[in-house]
């Protein structure tokens, strides 16, 4: 590491550059409060919850994603977002970003000119994140760019998506209310890449969260959405430089 | 006559903080100052470059990279010191060099130290050495931290350049720092000062 930390790390995540923690930061933006970060030599995972606890995002990335990745001993810290948003006021696409932590204190360092450093708290969060036991009818994999379209145009017309699947060449997408604005993920369009369905379902889940998520939409190359009848969906997303993000979302109370 | 201070800006834009140096050397040198290769409205300025203006032969470049430092007795006959209007880099990149230096070789070259100098740092050292001061007698430190408070978070800013102290403080302008912290009460630390 080449800046120093203040504090004594137990563990320290170096990332190449603000991209990673920039986009990270946007998707949770105006979803959660704060986040559970561990690290561990294995890699890094946050877990957040917005504060209705209708949604969920966990994000996994693999220590070969790093520019560097020490752990001393395996550490949980809790981070708000406001505080994470602030570390990001400024920062040029080329910094460094460096998280370091002792267990009390997190330090971070946004390594450029002028190399600035924050340095805060780490906050109490439960550890424990829901375990979301749900059987999937529904698994597809489809392109991103026509997928984030298809939810731009909903969210412009109405609050809920309505995610439909009868046959295992056609995800339909609606505005839940009056079925406008429908756009077919199909696999002769080349937006479907891939659809297995054990019983045709269809769910309606709110748009605004699923938009927030699909900031992530840069950092990954396609998107696997599982849903099913009166269940929360899941958005995987595999990420470019390794892991995945995860985020679910609960139906609509009908 | 005194030589004029030029600062030959090199950049491709002009950014806040360049900004910012350049009104702090403008009140540092006042009209002994010319900025060159932009026209900057209050600040006397040109867009033309400083060769266009005198004769690069008359001219000492400031440039780190140089082997000998600035004295006042190589300002004889000189017309121009000329300063790269250059946003530094951590570690430094040898722009002047490359960007002026290496294209002007009849210049005269000179240092004011190894270290990268902020722009009015510069200015106010090549001032003092117009003024008969030697390099040594004028005290410098190296790195500035900004330390301030945001709520709970501690917060600071390190800045690597070399600043000439003025009173004991390092020079650095109010509207830079303003620029770095956002307005708001802050505290400078600065490292021990060579040449005191």
């Amino acid at each position: 590491m080449s800046s120093y930390a203040t504090i004594s790390p137990q563990v320290s995540v170096v990332f190449a550059d603000v991209k990673i923690p920039a986009t990270i930061v946007k998707a949770l933006k105006g979803l959660v409060d704060e986040t559970l970060i561990t690290i561990d030599s294995s890699g890094f995972k946050l877990s957040a919850m917005d504060p209705a606890r209708v949604s969920m995002m966990i994000l996994e990335i693999p220590v070969s994603a790093f520019l560097e990745l020490r752990v001393e001993r395996e550490l949980s810290i809790g981070v708000s977002m406001q505080n994470l948003e602030l570390t990001l006021e400024g920062a040029k696409k080329t910094d460094k970003y460096v998280l370091t932590s002792d267990g009390e204190f997190v330090e971070i360092i946004v390594e450029g000119l002028p190399t600035r450093r924050f340095k805060f708290r780490s906050i109490e969060i439960p550890k424990e994140v829901p375990n979301i036991d749900v059987k999937f009818d529904v698994d597809a994999i489809v392109g991103l760019d026509p997928f984030v379209v298809a939810i731009k145009d909903i969210a412009s017309i109405g609050s809920y998506a309505l995610f439909k699947a009868e046959t295992e060449d056609l995800l339909e997408i609606y505005e839940a209310s009056n079925k406008r604005g429908a756009a077919r993920l199909s696999r002769s369009a080349g937006s479907l890449i891939d659809l297995r369905i054990d019983r045709p379902s269809s769910c309606s889940y709110e748009v605004s969260y699923i938009e927030k998520a699909l900031s992530l939409a840069k950092l990954a190359s396609q998107l696997q959405l599982s849903f099913s009848s009166d269940a929360p969906i899941r958005m995987v997303f595999p990420l470019v430089m390794g892991g995945t993000a995860t985020f679910y979302l609960a139906p609509q109370v009908s | 006559m005194a030589p004029r201070i030029y600062i030959e800006h090199l950049e491709s834009q002009l950014s806040r903080w360049l900004l910012a140096e350049y009104w702090s050397s403008y009140r540092i040198a006042g009209d002994l100052l010319t900025i060159t290769g932009i026209e900057i409205p209050g600040i006397r300025s040109t867009s033309k470059r400083f060769h266009e203006l005198v004769d690069p032969s008359e001219a000492i470049i400031l440039d780190p990279q140089a082997d000998r430092e600035l004295a006042p007795e190589d300002l004889e006959g000189i017309d121009a010191i000329v300063i790269g209007g250059i946003l530094g880099a951590h570690p430094p990149m040898g722009r002047t060099k490359k960007l002026l230096s290496d294209r002007f070789p009849q210049a005269i070259k000179r240092n004011i130290g190894k270290q990268q100098f902020s722009i009015d740092g510069s200015v106010y050292i090549a001032l003092e050495i117009i003024r008969g001061r030697r390099l040594r007698e004028i005290p410098i430190t190296l790195g500035i931290t900004i330390r301030r408070r945001i709520g709970s978070i501690e917060h600071e800013i390190e800045l690597p350049y070399a600043y000439p102290l003025v009173g004991g403080k390092p020079l650095i302008s109010e509207e830079l720092l303003a620029l770095l912290t956002g307005g708001g009460g802050y505290e400078l630390e600065f490292r021990r000062p060579k040449h005191e």
